[in-house]
């Protein structure tokens, strides 16, 4: 199985940039946290952190696991959204529910 | 296409197919477990406040650790899909030697988690101490387990290189497998985000 050169060059490329997008984006996550973590609000800091996961997810997505619509009629991309779905109802969900059950508990005593 | 297609090429179109399938197949999988990851989030999140006033996640991660496992699993992504690109072209001592490196950076990734395992242990932190402890172990266990049977797989597939040759069977494993280590990746961003800066942020 043998390709020509510009394509394979171009796949070196493609493995390169997503490379230095995720350690861009991981240093980021990290500096944040750790140099700034006194001087944000913690829905900022979480939004940051969650903004850079998201980003680092696609970008891993597109440039690693080489995910595209042409291939397999869009089939994989299907399994992905459907994947995605069903992940928003359980972790989001969870964390609803949870949330106003912990709202609705008795504060916790101090030992 | 042409008109006619001659016996041996109608069984390489049919082979090809049938390795794709496989493909697709395999990401089904990964979809599945990325479900499982998922309630395993979902329960570690649920229980991050009940540490029943034992550790809490500011006194015991350590992000500098973390952050040489990001850096570790990174890179050895970056190995992987080179040795996919070696593959590709023929080059399979190549293709063995970044394989090779890829299992060096998973390893070192490895023993710095189980390192982390033991001394919270040591301190008294154990994964029946609290619920937050509990979530914390089974999640990043977890992606530790999927990891150390991903360097099985890496061991294996080496052997089936340097035995067999790059025939389409083995380009079709090591397709496989390289599916597995990205998304091993993605999912230890997930990790890092969530358990360890999320953690201490809170």
């Amino acid at each position: 199985m043998m390709i020509d050169q510009s394509q394979a060059k171009k796949e070196l490329l493609d493995y390169l940039i997503g490379y230095g997008f995720s350690i861009a984006l991981s240093l980021i996550a990290f500096g944040v946290v750790v140099y700034l973590k006194d001087y944000l609000s913690i829905g900022v800091l979480a939004s940051i952190l969650a903004l850079c996961a998201l980003v680092q997810i696609v970008v891993q997505f597109v440039y690693f696991l080489h995910i595209r619509k042409s291939d397999n009629d869009g089939w994989n991309l299907a399994a992905l959204f459907f994947t995605g779905i069903i992940l928003l109802m359980i972790v989001g969900g969870s964390g609803w529910v949870m949330f106003y059950l912990h709202m609705n508990m008795m504060p916790e005593l101090p030992l | 296409m042409s008109t006619t297609l001659s016996s041996p090429n109608l069984e390489l179109l049919q082979e090809q197919e049938n390795a794709d399938n496989k493909v697709f197949g395999f990401w089904i999988y990964l979809m599945t477990d990325a479900i499982i990851f998922g309630t395993f989030f979902a329960v570690f999140v649920v229980l991050l406040k009940n540490t029943t006033h034992g550790h809490t996640p500011q006194s015991l991660f350590d992000l500098s650790n973390a952050f040489i496992e990001t850096v570790a699993l990174l890179t050895s992504s970056l190995t992987c899909g080179f040795a996919m690109l070696t593959l590709k072209q023929g080059r399979i001592k190549q293709t063995i030697l970044l394989l090779i490196l890829t299992f060096i950076l998973g390893g070192i990734f490895l023993a710095l988690e189980i390192k982390e395992f033991l001394s919270f242990i040591e301190i008294g932190a154990t994964p029946q101490s609290s619920g937050f402890l509990s979530g914390f172990f089974s999640l990043v266990g977890l992606h530790g387990v999927h990891l150390s049977i991903g360097m099985i797989w890496m061991i294996v597939m080496m052997l089936q290189l340097a035995t067999k040759g790059a025939t389409l069977a083995v380009t079709t494993r090591l397709k496989l497998f390289s599916l597995f280590w990205h998304f091993l990746d993605i999912i230890w961003i997930c990790i890092f985000s969530v358990v360890y800066l999320m953690g201490v942020s809170l």
